[in-house]
């Protein structure tokens, strides 16, 4: 493409393609090993290799790796019991995944030459999607068929109901839109800026030297933000999960 | 003998003053910035708009009453995303 003509065009999208590694096919449903996957089997080995070193010693007095799995631990312990109560201790080992799979998805995809798992709407869309339909589920079962009184607020008279019900019907299903759009697009802006200032560095020779200090300065707000957005991400599904279980607020 | 029990002593007052102290950090969650707070007030009205005519289109599908429900559900749409900006504004308020 117009890449071959010209070596040093920027091309910042070109990072998020997907490419097959191992074409598979069941009947018509493509289910081909991409990098994608392939990235999200890397993201996986890596933590249980963390929590593996971590934990085989389990001494009184903490190495380096065993302090990380238990700050982990006591990190999103908190979260649950701040957010949710006691109560929310039954989903932990669900919310303890879902934080390290998406925080190190984040990182993997912060080292070069990887491919950023959660930088597409498919993959967020569906932890998010998953997470929606598991917590509406979780409402049904506590609260029966009084769930739906969250669609009808306290104190709206029935004349209203006919607007008010779907408008808060829309407003609930808006809820995993808003959550996968959110990490996604915080994924892709921070990875395209960083191939453009990769790209200024290439085209302005010696004074290449102004954005690459730039550029470090917005490495390290993205190792912030892919921290930041796995965290936002879990807090929200702690929130979602505590409506579910109360929902008279 | 003694000397252990005091040290022991003195360990489990250390971790109750830095289990206290956690309890109150945890309340101060990390403050969010500033596009950060944009970015979510648009993605929330955009998203309700969207599913609002998306559900319009099915029903519109369904029923073969092209643009009807479109219209009324871009409506709905359209308030539960300033519902949703007004819930999501409050709740930053009141942080």
């Amino acid at each position: 493409m117009a890449s071959a003509k010209e070596p040093n065009l920027i091309d910042p999208i070109h990072q998020f393609a997907i490419s097959k590694l191992a074409d598979i096919k069941i009947g018509n449903i493509d289910i081909s090993f991409t990098n994608s996957s392939q990235f999200m089997v890397i993201t996986t080995i890596a933590i249980m290799f963390l929590f593996m070193l971590g934990l085989s010693k389990r001494s009184i007095i903490p190495n380096r790796f065993q302090m990380i799995c238990e700050l982990s631990y006591n990190f999103i312990a908190n979260l649950l019991r701040a957010n949710v109560g006691e109560q929310g201790r039954d989903y932990f080992p669900f919310v303890f995944t879902l934080f390290m799979f998406i925080f190190f998805c984040n990182l993997i995809g912060l080292i070069p030459y990887t491919f950023t798992v959660t930088s597409h709407i498919i993959v967020t869309f569906a932890f998010a999607g998953l997470i929606f339909i598991g917590v509406t589920l979780i409402g049904f079962v506590k609260n029966g068929l009084g769930y739906l009184r969250m669609f009808y607020p306290k104190g709206v008279p029935i004349y209203m109901a006919p607007i008010i019900i779907p408008i808060e019907i829309i407003s609930y299903l808006t809820k995993p839109v808003s959550l996968s759009v959110r990490l996604m697009a915080n994924m892709l802006a921070g990875h395209s800026i960083i191939k453009i200032f990769a790209g200024f560095i290439v085209m302005m020779g010696f004074f290449g030297i102004i954005p690459l200090a730039g550029l470090v300065a917005i490495y390290a707000l993205e190792v912030f933000i892919a921290f930041l957005q796995a965290y936002i991400f879990t807090i929200l599904t702690c929130i979602y999960l505590n409506d579910a279980l109360h929902p008279h607020h | 003998m003694q000397d252990d029990e005091d040290k022991l002593k003195q360990l489990n007052q250390k971790i109750e003053a830095a289990k206290s102290k956690n309890q109150l950090d945890n309340h101060s969650n990390i403050p969010p910035s500033q596009l950060g707070k944009v970015m979510k007030l648009t993605v929330e009205i955009v998203a309700a708009v969207g599913i609002g005519v998306g559900i319009g289109i099915l029903l519109d599908n369904f029923f073969n009453t092209r643009p009807l429900f479109i219209i009324i559900f871009f409506l709905l749409g359209s308030c539960a995303g300033i519902l949703n900006v007004f819930r999501v504004a409050k709740s930053m308020q009141n942080h």
